[in-house]
């Protein structure tokens, strides 16, 4: 059981990582000015929100990855970066998109150049606006890697499935792994409530 | 910027097509040659139970349908099924090889609750009867011996009598679907039983490790799966006596196998012909596409309702209504849909005949109309105070004010997102299969069961699901078009 807490964290932050820097990735393809390189990011979201996880962790699995020497954990983690990391760019996207546009003239006004203004004036209310939709879309994240057991991975949920194979007892392993991804859903909310709190400028907190 | 980007691109590419190094290989000639190996096995299965037993095997749990695919595509080294299957399948032709046979010899009965003595003894009357007829060896020489076992002649299942629920799992040549009725050697035997003995059998596809709580639940009234009786089994189930005895074997690639000479176009010929056509399988991928079809539409709508009625609740100036609302939906959204779907298959509806499809309605209705309610929370708040303030003041009522006013304009905030959420719902419906439904996504396993063939009907499903997500979401843009076109 504690193997398979520890497993579904592994593959719980090593995804929320990857997902986090491909998702940015992604976002800068998709924003760029250049046709070429939004065109295809825009497809690779499109696709990736119209296929199921489970779906696609298979063909992952059995198909892309079949002939590579990626463990079914790495298989999993890229799988899951992947997936997250199409949602993630949106999220990003829409967050950057939603700052006025007059805050990008105003920052040129003053003299930066744009990355300046992007890091110092965008970035920061950007994030206020991406991190309540962020720490939803990690809870899903968190809760989405209980289907790695179907590639043999022992997680959580596979590890109340084998106790439950052995003891035959329905009730209490299910309500255990129940409680336990509401424990690490509420933890991983509360971090991300943190850093909002310490992002928001103490003149905007209630 | 941009070629800093691309760099990483090509290196992540260039980590991800380096391949396992070839090795010389050297046939296993006893279960200690598999030390150091990856070993699929079936999930909850006698094999894997023996095999976990030995230290330096890395097993690889995982459904029967991906044993071959495992061994195939290399994410396996070897695997281990029953030797009746192995011989049946015809596998050596699909460029695998026996290397170890004769394993965990044992002797398999029906599983009954410990409390239904009655049906376990009248098996086991008709058992006896059947041995001593002969007729039970009959049986055995043909099915076990038989190169084609899609031939043999079945007895049919009777009509007519007491209902009888079945699990069985699918495969061949135990029990398989074949022109949309369940047969097999098993179904064989099975139907004889009942037709003695006024049962009229229901046969209800089940994943096997959920075979013996299924049982327990009381959602199954027997398990007809060659389940080997054991000591640890026989503490939860009560056993009928054996009618089947068999072993398992050990397979692997076959080195001297001639590599598949096939064009892409022939290849592909042959993957709709085996895939689809051959045994009516495309009628079980449009059954499965219409039970996901019908889980998505219902759960919609009964999370759309459940979404407002929580949201209504929610909304209330009580705060103990709101607050015990608030957790309420907290809770539900903290926990994944599969953990969910199986409290309410397996504990809240466990002694209830309710089918499986109706739970997953439920269960993912429920789920989704805790985030509804929080959606629609969230398009009332961004209503602006005053917009109320301004209604009352015009002399409208309450209701009047939200129909007429802050609805549209909640509605506009709210639509986007629930678009995204209607796509993830129709997405999530994939795991169904877990408490015993058949949906788009299992019956693409079920094909994979009797043709071990990888890539085709996983392709096929992907497809499907992508083709439907976009309809969906065409259709939610033109809902999004309309609210937003008093803007």
């Amino acid at each position: 059981m504690l193997g398979g807490l520890y497993m579904t964290l592994e593959v719980s932050m090593l995804s929320l990582l990857f997902a986090t820097l491909w998702g940015s990735v992604i976002c800068a393809l998709r924003m760029s000015r250049r046709r070429w390189l939004r065109a295809p990011a825009g497809i690779y979201i499109e696709l990736m929100r119209s296929l199921p996880l489970l779906v696609l962790l298979l063909v992952s699995f059995y198909i892309i990855f079949a002939a590579s020497a990626l463990s079914k954990v790495q298989v999993s983690v890229v799988c899951f970066s992947l997936y997250f990391g199409a949602y993630y760019a949106e999220i990003f996207r829409t967050g950057i998109a939603g700052v006025e546009k007059g805050q990008w003239e105003a920052g040129a006004a003053l003299g930066m150049n744009k990355r300046q203004v992007f890091g110092k004036i965008v970035l920061p209310q950007a994030l206020l606006r991406i991190l309540p939709v962020f720490r939803t879309q990690t809870t899903s994240l968190i809760k989405a890697t209980s289907i790695v057991g179907y590639i043999s991975v022992m997680d959580i949920t596979k590890a109340g499935d084998y106790i439950r194979s052995r003891t035959f007892d329905a009730f209490f392993p299910l309500l255990l792994v129940a409680a336990i991804y509401l424990i690490l859903s509420w933890l991983f909310g509360t971090g991300l409530d943190i850093i909002q709190h310490w992002l928001t400028p103490k003149s905007h907190r209630l | 910027m941009t070629k800093r980007i691309l760099s990483l691109i090509l290196l992540a590419a260039g980590l991800l097509s380096c391949t396992a190094p070839q090795e010389e290989f050297k046939p296993p000639q006893s279960l200690e040659d598999l030390k150091g190996h990856t070993v699929a096995v079936t999930v909850g299965s006698s094999m894997e139970l023996f095999l976990s037993e030995y230290p330096g095997i890395d097993l690889l749990r995982i459904g029967l349908g991906e044993i071959v695919i495992a061994v195939q595509s290399g994410q396996a080294d070897y695997a281990m099924m029953q030797e009746v299957q192995f011989d049946a399948n015809h596998l050596e032709e699909k460029g695998l090889k026996k290397y170890l046979s004769g394993y965990l010899k044992g002797v398999s009965g029906l599983a009954f609750r410990q409390d239904d003595t009655l049906h376990c003894n009248l098996f086991n009357r008709f058992l006896e009867e059947f041995k001593e007829s002969g007729e039970y060896d009959r049986w055995n020489k043909d099915w076990i011996h038989s190169a084609d076992s899609m031939a043999l002649a079945m007895n049919p299942a009777p009509e007519e009598g007491e209902p009888y629920v079945v699990g069985i799992t699918l495969s061949f040549p135990f029990v398989f679907l074949a022109d949309e009725t369940v047969s097999g050697m098993e179904i064989d035997i099975m139907n004889r039983f009942c037709a003695q003995n006024g049962l009229c059998p229901e046969y209800q596809v089940v994943e096997f490790p959920a075979l013996i709580p299924s049982l327990t639940a009381g959602k199954i009234d027997v398990i007809l799966s060659h389940l080997q009786i054991t000591e640890e089994r026989a503490q939860q189930v009560l056993f009928s006596e054996p009618y089947y005895e068999g072993a398992a074997c050990c397979f692997g690639r076959d080195p001297d196998a001639p590599a598949p000479k096939q064009g892409l176009v022939q290849s592909f010929k042959n993957g709709v012909k085996v895939n689809l056509l051959d045994n009516d399988h495309w009628k079980i991928l449009l059954d499965g596409l219409q039970v996901t079809l019908e889980i998505s539409l219902f759960a919609l709508l009964l999370a759309v309702l459940l979404g407002m009625v929580f949201c209504y609740f929610r909304m209330r100036r009580s705060r103990w209504i709101s607050g015990f609302m608030k957790y309420f939906t907290d809770t539900i959204r903290g926990i994944p849909v599969l953990v969910i779907l199986m409290i309410m298959f397996y504990v809240v509806f466990a002694k209830s005949h309710v089918t499986g499809t109706l739970i997953s309605i439920c269960s993912f209705g429920l789920f989704f109309g805790a985030g509804f309610s929080e959606l629609f929370r969230s398009g009332m708040l961004s209503v602006d105070k005053g917009q109320w303030e301004a209604g009352a003041a015009l002399g409208l009522h309450k209701f009047q004010v939200f129909r007429l006013i802050a609805l549209p304009q909640a509605l506009r905030h709210v639509v986007p997102v629930f678009k995204g959420e209607v796509i993830s719902l129709f997405k999530n419906t994939s795991i169904v299969g877990y408490v015993a439904v058949i949906d788009l996504t299992f019956a693409g396993s079920i094909i994979r069961t009797r043709t071990f063939d990888a890539f085709f009907p996983l392709i096929l499903v992907s497809l499907i699901y992508i083709l439907l997500s976009r309809i969906f979401g065409h259709a939610l843009d033109a809902l999004e078009r309309s609210v937003n076109k008093t803007k």
